[in-house]
């Protein structure tokens, strides 16, 4: 038994056999051919050309259907390398004049262009290696005559190891019998991590190699939560991990009925709860959580999957989309925030020595005018299918705002000047997320609808520490003073203005900070929808005035390891005082 | 043959959607077009040759053309490599 550490990608445990998923590679074998059987060979090459586009235009009907048009237009790349005219004069070439049989010719081929491909010092090129990879060997197994599948689904309950799955694989594999899991690339964001949370099973990515040394069959025990897995669990900790599995639809089954509920306090508080996601995909689960809105739509997602900047239409479709299904409650768009983590090259955002103090947010978009533009007259757009609301990443002062909404307004007219459909009243607001934008909050409340605190990069920005860097992660504290204060300080100057404040960010998603940020008084808390139901429910059962003294009593601690007792304390009591209560 | 130079105005450079409207053009021509830079070429009717010279925003790159309709060509390729390039195609 032995347990192995990766990043959590999507909560919940399960327990079960592995079903090992091995990427198999055809190598074409070279063989030479008589000039009589030339045209026989271009014949075989053309067959199998198409029998690979008929195949990727199924995956990719099927994929439209589970991801939305942006969840597909990846494999649309790969139909165009298929007909690519270099790709076939070169292959046709090769058959010609060495004289050599299909399947090779077009295996040299390919195999000139990823070389080109990876000569370019600029990752996207050689990410682009990857689809023709992908492209070489759907066209090699077209040559053969079996249909058997390169890739099999599990006949019993299995967690799925792999490499890495992509959105094909995924759309092959299907959901059933798939209890959960392992990969050993990727991250949050990866494919499998959102296709995982979007069918409620949990996921760990970034194994780095555990996951495909794990064998057919092989039981794993695996821990969405916390990502951690589990090889060859004993009997006591699969018994741990069945039980985990069970408290888990327990545990939904209490919260379900909470879903119509408002998150209202028993002194008649009223806190909007809200989801953030990332993908059309995730409304539904937001919704089944009983989000009454979209705190948080994080908009990289289209930018960095396309790999080239999406049009404006392309824009409009995804949003509108979002947007229509969320039937009249607000979403809450953030504009584009690259840069820091998130760092794509062929936007132009290059490797910094310095990422998070960079080129990032609302600084990357001002200085990309036309392609900030585009997005802001998208999204505007899409407002004409329901309720949005508009919000800059990363801003640190007035000037920021002010030319963003100038952006804004010139966007307006241009919309209206083409006649185009759009929602011309959308409520402007920005992330709080540095320490400056604290600092100025009541200047910036003057000149905004609304604030939506990000904690992780507050966090990170006030205690002036990295999270991905292990050495400092320990200074990671939502409870230090400096943190409370800084939301106290936002709220107040929010609601002296008379703008909502909200909060989005994982502190939203800790249950055992939910009375915290009651207390904080926030108006609205984004979170992760599988948290949302529990975050609910403790609202639902905490007056108002008592998790206001909570958070006067944590703001006199001196540091985060008081209030983080203090407040674990404070749990257990009200813990015992409901179950008192439950009993009488 | 006609051969004339051109700066690229789309902001990300040749990538696959530059590539593709560049091909959509040049397979309107009969012309043979090909177009160089930096040491390499590629033939103007494939996406991949194209987005493989991965030129980027701001540079120049070499256009050959030879056929009946090279004039034509020569100029509708300038076109949309120095100006249409720079804007979305949706926005035209």
């Amino acid at each position: 038994m032995d347990t192995y550490q990766g990043i959590a990608a999507s909560p919940g445990y399960a327990a079960g056999p592995v079903h090992a998923i091995r990427q198999r590679a055809i190598v074409p074998v070279r063989r030479t051919v008589r000039v009589s059987e030339v045209p026989d060979e271009i014949k075989r090459f053309g067959k199998a050309v198409e029998k690979a586009r008929s195949g990727l235009r199924e995956l990719i009907d099927r994929l439209a259907s589970e991801l939305g048009p942006e969840g597909s237009d990846i494999l649309s790349s790969q139909l165009m390398i298929l007909d690519d005219e270099m790709v076939w004069d070169a292959t046709l070439a090769v058959i010609r004049l060495e004289r050599i049989n299909a399947e090779a010719a077009f295996g040299r081929t390919m195999g000139e262009l990823a070389a080109r491909f990876l000569e370019i010092e600029d990752e996207t090129f050689r990410e682009r290696v990857n689809d023709l990879r992908d492209v070489e060997q759907r066209v090699l197994r077209g040559f053969e005559d079996s249909d058997r599948p390169h890739l099999v689904s599990p006949d019993i309950p299995s967690v799925i190891s792999a490499r890495n799955l992509t959105p094909s694989d995924t759309a092959l594999l299907g959901r059933n019998n798939v209890l959960g899991f392992v990969m050993d690339e990727g991250g949050n964001t990866s494919h499998v991590a959102i296709l995982a949370r979007s069918i409620g099973v949990p996921a760990i990515v970034g194994l780095k190699g555990r996951a495909v040394a794990l064998k057919s069959g092989s039981q794993v025990a695996i821990d969405g939560t916390d990502g951690r897995l589990v090889t060859d669990p004993d009997q006591e900790i699969l018994e741990k991990f069945i039980l985990l599995t069970r408290q888990q639809v327990v545990v939904n089954q209490k919260l379900e009925h909470l879903k119509d509920v408002p998150a209202v306090t028993p002194d008649g508080h009223r806190v909007e709860m809200m989801a953030n996601i990332e993908l059309p995909v995730e409304v539904e689960e937001a919704l089944a959580r009983g989000a009454e809105g979209i705190g948080l739509l994080r908009t990289e997602y289209l930018f960095f999957q396309h790999q080239t900047i999406p049009t404006e239409d392309d824009q409009v479709r995804v949003y509108s989309e979002i947007v229509r299904r969320m039937d009249g409650r607000p979403v809450i768009f953030r504009t584009l925030d690259v840069g820091g983590d998130k760092v794509s090259d062929y936007l132009g955002a290059k490797r910094e020595y310095n990422p998070f103090l960079g080129w990032r947010g609302i600084r990357f978009s001002l200085a990309n005018r036309l392609l900030f533009k585009t997005q802001i007259k998208a999204i505007h757009r899409a407002g004409a299918s329901g309720r949005i609301k508009l919000m800059f990443p990363m801003v640190t002062g007035l000037e920021e705002l002010r030319e963003a909404r100038q952006v804004v307004a010139e966007a307006l007219e241009e919309l209206a000047a083409q006649g185009l459909e759009h929602d011309p009243d959308v409520p402007v607001g920005i992330m709080i997320e540095t320490p400056s934008a604290v600092l100025a909050a009541d200047i910036l409340a003057a000149e905004c609808d609304f604030f939506s605190i990000g904690t992780n990069d507050l966090i990170q920005y006030t205690l002036a520490m990295d999270r991905g860097n292990s050495r400092v992660s320990y200074l990671y504290r939502p409870l230090h003073p400096a943190i409370l204060r800084s939301i106290r300080m936002t709220v107040e100057a929010g609601h002296r203005a008379g703008i909502p404040v909200g909060l989005c960010g994982e502190m939203g998603s800790e249950t055992r900070l939910a009375e915290v940020l009651l207390g904080l008084g926030l108006d609205e808390i984004s979170l992760h929808g599988a948290a949302l139901p529990k975050v609910k429910q403790v609202i639902r059962w905490t007056d108002f005035t008592e998790a206001q003294r909570l958070v006067d009593e944590l703001l006199k601690l001196g540091t985060a390891d008081d209030a983080d007792r203090w407040l674990a304390e404070y749990i257990a009591e009200r813990k015992r005082q409901r179950e008192r209560g439950d009993h009488e | 043959m006609k051969t004339v130079t051109a700066t690229v105005s789309d902001p990300v450079g040749f990538h696959l959607r530059a590539a593709g409207r560049i091909v959509k053009l040049t397979k309107t021509f009969d012309s043979e077009v090909t177009i160089r830079y930096n040491g390499r070429s590629a033939n103007a009717k494939s996406i991949m040759g194209l987005a493989s010279l991965a030129a980027e925003f701001g540079t120049e790159v070499l256009i050959e053309v030879s056929g009946f309709d090279e004039d034509d060509a020569l100029l509708k390729l300038v076109k949309l490599i120095e100006i249409d390039l720079a804007i979305a195609e949706d926005q035209q």
